[in-house]
């Protein structure tokens, strides 16, 4: 009979019960990717940018244009910042604004590689190797949760833009 | 005879706990309750729009019945992908069958599962069916397991500390925050700035995509509907000629109406610093009301729709409908 009772509570306890051991894993997990340097990283005017690290707007002076999108049904809006060569999109994560994306709009900028629009896919393979996935006319580096991407036509790159994987 | 008791009284409180700790999407999320509100519906529907928000944001049934007696119903939800317009709209046919069935085409150009989030809005309160089974197969990303929908507690074990009022208000009852599906926004937020267009690398809509689409027009064939495609009017995100020409081909291969609303914003009146709540994504209710009535009018005079306000035990359930409607948005 005790037996029976305490299965049962502790079923119970197994369902609703786990949360602050599960909390302190994730937040863990999170610790650890925080610390993660591994990634690419985008160079502009001697300031560094890092997918998903907090936006500072004073990195990269005033923008252009500036838009805002909001999702269909969950609070935060993702923050467009449209400056003269590329456009850097902030997603929100724990009331912050962090980098999520940045889009080179021409020839004129360059990644931190030195790679930029109509430049040849043996440069990228040149800059990057040969570890790349390619879904048609996109080639895409990825490193931990961020991918470097360039769709390339005629073996000429035309279009470069780095992207948080967004799980 | 104990122990009887203890599993019966285990067995309440885990019922309990699930019915407690699972979102009620009453007066927060709201679009999470709307798969739910259909089953409330007295009386059946001349048609039926499926899709994600640009039909739940953008079509307003009530005003296409005040204006032309047209029973409809939108069944769509945020982020609502193909292969998930396809089971709701099959899990339809088991209450009515419509004479149109309305398709919004914007999700076509999405392939993948897109987030568990909007996968429990959709489907955490349908009710238990073969086809609630096949779409959350369907829908289920890598990382979750569908017996977390079977028992909501699993998923939700860690509400305890979350819990608000409406779980409680809730627990027991039910509230409609949608007309016929409508989910009404009276923001206004002008249409500012667009991100730049954007360079993709594919186009084409996926073998998946079609598959699911033919699914939906043999769907309706073998039911004798009309399937009818729109794509509601938006300045963002970007509906790119490539993804409107297949769209085309499509319609005209298999001799389907198609309705791009995007090109005919300015005829509709739509006037995107008054008429959107997001800057261009979604009308609002103004937005959304001059949208319905170029429509109904449409879907009226093309398919002789029949005018329901003639019809006594119809009426009267419109016109309450429409009481409340119009009590929220005046």
């Amino acid at each position: 009979m005790k037996k029976i009772v305490v299965c049962l509570l502790f079923s119970l306890v197994v369902f609703t019960g786990c949360k602050n051991s599960e909390v302190k894993q994730v937040n863990e997990n999170i610790k650890k990717v925080d610390k993660v340097t591994d990634t690419y990283v985008f160079s502009n005017n001697n300031q560094e940018i890092v997918i998903g690290e907090e936006f500072s707007k004073d990195k990269l002076g005033k923008e252009v244009k500036y838009s805002e999108t909001a999702s269909c049904a969950f609070e935060g809006i993702d923050k467009i910042y449209t400056y003269d060569h590329f456009e850097l999109t902030t997603y929100p994560k724990d009331n912050k604004d962090v980098v999520g994306n940045i889009y080179f709009l021409d020839n004129t900028v360059s990644t931190k590689e030195g790679v930029a629009i109509d430049d040849s896919i043996d440069k990228v393979i040149e800059k990057y190797g040969s570890n790349y996935t390619q879904e048609g006319t996109l080639f895409k580096y990825t490193k931990n949760d961020m991918e470097l991407k360039f769709i390339v036509e005629d073996d000429k790159v035309t279009s470069i833009e780095y992207a948080m994987i967004i799980n | 005879m104990k122990k009887v008791w203890i599993i019966l009284i285990f067995i309440i409180l885990f019922i309990f706990l699930n019915k407690l700790l699972a979102p009620k999407y009453m007066d927060y999320l709201k679009e999470g309750n709307m798969t739910y509100e259909y089953y409330q519906e007295k009386t059946n529907h001349d048609v039926i729009f499926i899709g994600d928000c640009e039909v739940y944001a953008n079509i307003s049934p009530l005003t296409m019945y005040e204006q032309y007696g047209i029973t409809s119903y939108v069944r769509g939800n945020s982020q609502q992908l193909i292969w998930q317009s396809y089971y709701l709209l099959k899990e339809t046919l088991n209450y009515e069958t419509p004479a149109i069935v309305v398709l919004n085409v914007n999700a076509l150009r999405y392939d993948k599962k897109v987030s568990e989030a909007y996968n429990r809005l959709m489907i955490d309160k349908m009710k238990w069916s073969q086809e609630k089974i096949d779409l959350i197969k369907a829908s289920m990303l890598e990382e979750e397991n569908f017996l977390s929908y079977v028992f909501p507690i699993l998923r939700y074990h860690d509400r305890f500390d979350k819990l608000k009022l409406e779980d409680f208000k809730y627990l027991f009852k039910e509230k409609s925050n949608t007309y016929n599906g409508f989910l009404v926004n009276k923001k206004v937020k002008p249409v500012k700035n667009l991100p730049t267009k954007r360079k993709l690398a594919n186009y084409s809509f996926s073998d998946n995509v079609y598959n699911y689409l033919d699914k939906i027009r043999k769907l309706c064939a073998e039911n004798n509907i009309k399937l009818v495609l729109m794509k509601a009017p938006s300045l963002y995100p970007y509906w790119y000629l490539e993804y409107e020409n297949q769209v085309k081909e499509y319609a005209e291969k298999y001799k389907l109406d198609y309705y791009n609303f995007i090109d005919v914003s300015d005829t509709i009146g739509i006037d995107y610093q008054k008429d959107t709540y997001d800057g261009g994504l979604h009308l609002n209710l103004n937005g959304a009301i001059k949208l319905s009535n170029y429509f109904g009018n449409i879907l009226k005079n093309k398919y002789h729709l029949k005018d329901y306000r003639s019809d006594k035990k119809v009426n009267s359930i419109y016109e309450e409908k429409l009481k409340k409607f119009k009590k929220e948005v005046e």
